[in-house]
């Protein structure tokens, strides 16, 4: 190559590396750098009413599960935060589990609709999920709430004589977890039926099979890489949900993300906030890490 | 600037994308006034030459050198060459007017002589008075003149035409095949044609460029490149040909005598040593309906402007005649005697 | 024996799928239709009233934190949207580079992390850093957001812009910037304008990042709501709640309208019948 074409070539990177400069500041410096600070609160020290020392201390990773005794210093196990775990994982599976039970008739439903249908469909499921995520879980917290709509026509129709206390309940927290989730189910899987050959269907059928057989024993394995990839889509948001808990568990129904928000405002311990964020962001990289070994497998099967 | 200098030189150009070579040490000069036909099948590199004649590709090695500056080392947008895309790639949100002005705007010229210049090319390519439609409210044929207009107003030392008319149906290609024929005449500057389509080629060039697999075949006239094919791919690629194995038996200046199967003499034009084996090509047309070699006739096909005979000859092979109108065609079965008129079959260079 | 479609068609599919619908749009009509109700009262209906909007558009706070949200979100998204086409021009145009996939999967960085974290992480920084806490902290974690969402329809756009104008503006003696200026950013027109209208509505609604980023005196819309019904439901609540979730449909369809424009209009198609000239 003349020196000519190696100039050329050169100044190419150049403008590319100045092109996206804006961009990669921004995130690196706004969110990734956070990050990694975040990471390192989570070693330090807590000052007394809210900050740090800069000391190197592992006292935010052992409050997870143990705490010390105020007069003897001993340390005992407390499980208390391991339940708030346990919870945010519970609610998210169980929050999944409801999407998908839901997700997977609706979107097979969507995807033997007319093709002008299918589209109006899916813009009615989607536009919604895009709208304020507060508003939203506002309008479901306005309609469970004791005198909300909802108990006052249960009580108009005498079906019940006292409101249902469902506000600020675990049942509150996943209604709004389903609520706010939802569409990122029935999305992925709305492609996988898309995708699916239904005269397999009718295969099965001719072999005898009833419907619910067929579709238990050949739909539902067809289409799994889209039910697993929505059950990821919902689960990661849920992990870290913190409005629907907030408002619909009025802070009492406490999940990972509130718990890691109380630090820093009234428990005023910033590195235990850390470290239950470092906790948090573990269990969505996993469950990140899964979903692309699945979309990878999934490139190399052949459907 | 004289007449003579070639208008593009190039120099053992060669290109390759990762393993595979697009283009191997070629070769070749394109005269200032001439009409240049890039010919070959798809992959053959005609239109990697053409990018890097443009600028769009960088060559690996070699030298390309217009009007004797080598502008390898420049950068598209510098060169004084333009190009009128296969697809015409008109930009959509401009009119006409605004298409065609656009390399004089990007050359600062001012507004008058680009308002004169604008009317004055149009004209030349009857598109007069088209300035401010736009190019989803024109034709095909239309586009394509836009285009002509858009690459010819900054007045290029060498225009590149990437087979501007294979988007056209018949009668629309071959129309704008004299009207590009015309404006090269017109314009007097060289045009670099690419085109896999062999008849086009013939019609429009001055001289042609046969390529494939990246290499070079054979540069010369139409009637060059169809009478004396250079190699066995360029006598199969243009027009159609009959190929046969023969053996030479003596050599006469630049004649070979060969004898092909079944004993059969036929004057060759082209040198081979003597007893070589060789093949021979021999044009449909110039096969008579005299001579001393039968020929069982397989089929016969009426196409109108001529008669297509096609039979075997001792030995096996396949041998396909063309026949004028007017002539009275033989019959399916029948066998029927055929000889090449003189010095008209050629021995191909293996 | 039974035709096709029916092996196909499941009882109850379009009866759960129908009801899943009312389910999600059920709070927020309700919400909405409320708005409207000239009395406090769930159980009765008064009559049509807009006396609640007018309530909440003259409420001080709420004025002043729609200015906020205003500003906040033109800061950020005009911001992200220049950072988002300079980064899909790199991107989208161009050979496959040495740390594409790491880059891409920085630009869509904030759409992985969860919120909280993301909150935290930018009170963490700001703090270390000593930078005060106000309407600029807010922009600056806004940007961050913002440029994902702007990124993937100005890059879907260009994408679709064939790189055949690019050559053919390059041989009519265009450099980078004229091709950027005449030719490209004209045809990304509309993704431009849904990458700005998804940013910013983004921007407006966001509550979480907010709430953690925000000084005091630096209130936006979701904050006032949130402080709002802390307090209790009041159909003030319903009226400002049904008009961001106005702005928030209007802004959505918009963006996905101009996402959808073609870039070539009645493009000719390749073999069609010519009329002669």
């Amino acid at each position: 190559m003349t020196r000519k074409h190696k100039l050329s070539l050169h100044v190419d990177v150049v403008k590319r590396v100045a092109l996206l400069a804006p961009a990669t500041f921004f995130i690196a410096l706004f969110l990734f750098l956070p990050l990694s600070l975040v990471v390192t609160y989570s070693f330090l020290e807590k000052a007394q009413f809210g900050g740090v020392i800069w000391e190197f201390s592992l006292a935010a990773y052992e409050q997870l599960a143990f705490e010390h005794d105020i007069f003897t210093g001993e340390l005992s196990v407390n499980l208390a935060y391991a339940g708030i775990i346990l919870r945010s994982l519970l609610h998210a599976i169980s929050a999944t589990v409801l999407c998908a039970l839901v997700g997977v008739p609706m979107a097979y439903y969507i995807a033997t609709l007319s093709p002008r249908h299918q589209s109006m469909m899916l813009l009615l499921i989607t536009v919604p999920y895009w709208v304020n995520l507060l508003v939203r879980t506002v309008s479901m917290l306005f309609i469970i709430r004791n005198e909300g709509p909802l108990n006052t026509f249960l009580i108009w129709l005498g079906l019940i004589s006292e409101p249902l206390h469902i506000a600020y309940t675990n049942t509150a927290i996943q209604i709004g977890l389903v609520y706010s989730y939802l569409p990122f189910m029935v999305l992925p899987i709305y492609a996988a039926v898309e995708r699916f050959d239904f005269r397999l269907l009718e295969a099965a059928h001719d072999l005898y099979a009833g419907r619910w057989t067929a579709l238990v024993t050949v739909l539902i394995p067809a289409i799994a890489p889209g039910i697993v990839a929505g059950a990821i889509l919902v689960f990661i948001p849920c992990i870290g949900a913190y409005i629907a808990p907030d408002l619909l568990g009025g802070g009492k129904e406490l999940m990972i993300g509130n718990t890691i928000a109380l630090q820093f405002q009234s428990s005023r311990n910033w590195p235990f906030g850390a470290s239950l964020s470092v906790i948090l962001m573990s269990i969505v990289l996993i469950a990140l890490f899964l979903l692309a070994r699945m979309a990878r497998h999934g490139k190399g099967h052949k459907s | 600037m004289t007449q003579d200098s070639p208008a593009l030189v190039l120099s053992n150009v060669s290109k390759s994308f990762g393993p595979v070579m697009a283009l191997d040490h070629i070769s070749l000069e394109i005269g200032a006034n001439e009409f240049f036909t890039l010919l070959g099948p798809s992959g053959c590199g005609k239109t990697t030459l053409l990018r890097l004649i443009a600028g769009f590709e960088l060559a690996n090695s070699g030298q390309i050198c217009l009007f004797g500056k080598d502008i390898a080392g420049l950068p598209a947008n510098k060169r004084p060459v333009n190009t009128v895309f296969q697809q015409y790639a008109l930009f959509p949100h401009m009119s006409v007017g605004e298409n065609v002005a656009f390399a004089l705007r990007r050359l600062r010229r001012s507004e008058s002589d680009i308002k004169k210049r604008v009317g004055e090319i149009l004209e030349t390519v009857d598109l007069a008075g088209y300035q401010s439609r736009f190019p989803h409210q024109l034709s095909g044929g239309q586009q394509q003149r836009v285009a002509l207009a858009r690459a010819l107003a900054p007045a290029p030392k060498l225009l590149l035409l990437d087979e501007p008319l294979s988007a056209l149906d018949l009668k629309l290609r071959q129309q704008m095949r004299r009207e590009l024929k015309n404006l090269q005449h017109e314009t007097g500057i060289a045009f670099v044609f690419v085109t896999h389509d062999q008849g086009e080629a013939l019609a429009m060039s001055d001289r042609i460029a046969v390529l494939s697999q990246g290499e070079l075949h054979q540069v010369g006239t139409p009637k060059e490149v169809y009478e004396s094919p250079a190699t066995r791919f360029v006598a199969g690629f243009i027009g159609d040909i009959n190929v046969l194995e023969a053996s030479v038996v003596e050599t006469r200046g630049d004649e070979s005598i060969c004898r092909i199967a079944g004993g059969h003499i036929v004057v060759c034009s082209g040198v081979a040593p003597l007893n070589a084996r060789v093949h021979i090509a021999i044009r449909p047309e110039r096969i008579k309906l005299s001579g001393s070699i039968p020929l069982e006739v397989k089929e016969v096909a009426y196409l109108g402007d001529a008669t297509e005979v096609t039979g075997n000859i001792s030995g096996g092979a396949e041998l396909r005649l063309r026949l004028p109108p007017g002539t009275s065609p033989p019959e399916l079965g029948a066998t029927i005697h055929v000889s090449c008129e003189t010095r008209t079959a050629r021995v191909l260079p293996d | 024996m039974t035709g096709h479609s029916s092996i196909r068609h499941y009882p109850g599919f379009a009866l759960l799928s129908w009801l899943a619908l009312v389910f999600i749009y059920g709070p927020i009509l309700a919400v909405a239709a409320y708005s409207f109700n000239s009395t406090r009262s769930i159980t009765v209906w008064e009559g049509f009233s807009l006396d609640w909007y007018a309530k909440a558009l003259s409420n001080p706070q709420l004025q002043s934190a729609a200015i906020n949200s205003l500003i906040v979100a033109v800061s950020a998204s005009v911001t992200a949207t220049i950072c988002a086409i300079a980064a899909a021009l790199a991107m989208a145009r161009g050979e496959n580079f040495a740390g594409k996939r790491v880059l891409f999967s920085l630009i869509n960085l904030p759409l992985i992390v969860p919120e909280i974290v993301a909150a935290i992480g930018s009170l963490l920084f700001f703090v270390t850093i000593g930078l005060s806490l106000g309407i600029g902290s807010i922009v600056l974690a806004h940007i961050v957001f913002c440029i994902p969402f702007a990124y993937l329809p100005i890059a879907a756009r260009l994408r679709g812009i064939e790189t055949a104008y690019d050559e053919a503006a390059a041989d009519l003696h265009a450099n980078r910037w004229e091709t950027f200026r005449y030719v490209l950013l004209p045809l990304m027109k509309p993704g431009v304008i849904s990458g700005f209208m998804l940013a910013f509505i983004v921007s407006i609604d966001d509550f979480i990042i907010t709430n953690f980023v925000a000084g005091p005196g630096a209130t936006t819309l979701p904050l006032a709501i949130y402080g709002m019904v802390r307090v209790g439901f009041t159909p003030e609540i319903n009226a400002i709640a049904t008009m961001m979730l106005a702005l928030s449909i209007v802004f959505v369809v918009g963006s996905t309208l101009f996402g959808r424009a073609a870039v070539n209009p009645g493009k000719v198609v390749k073999k069609l019948k010519e009329e002669v000239k």
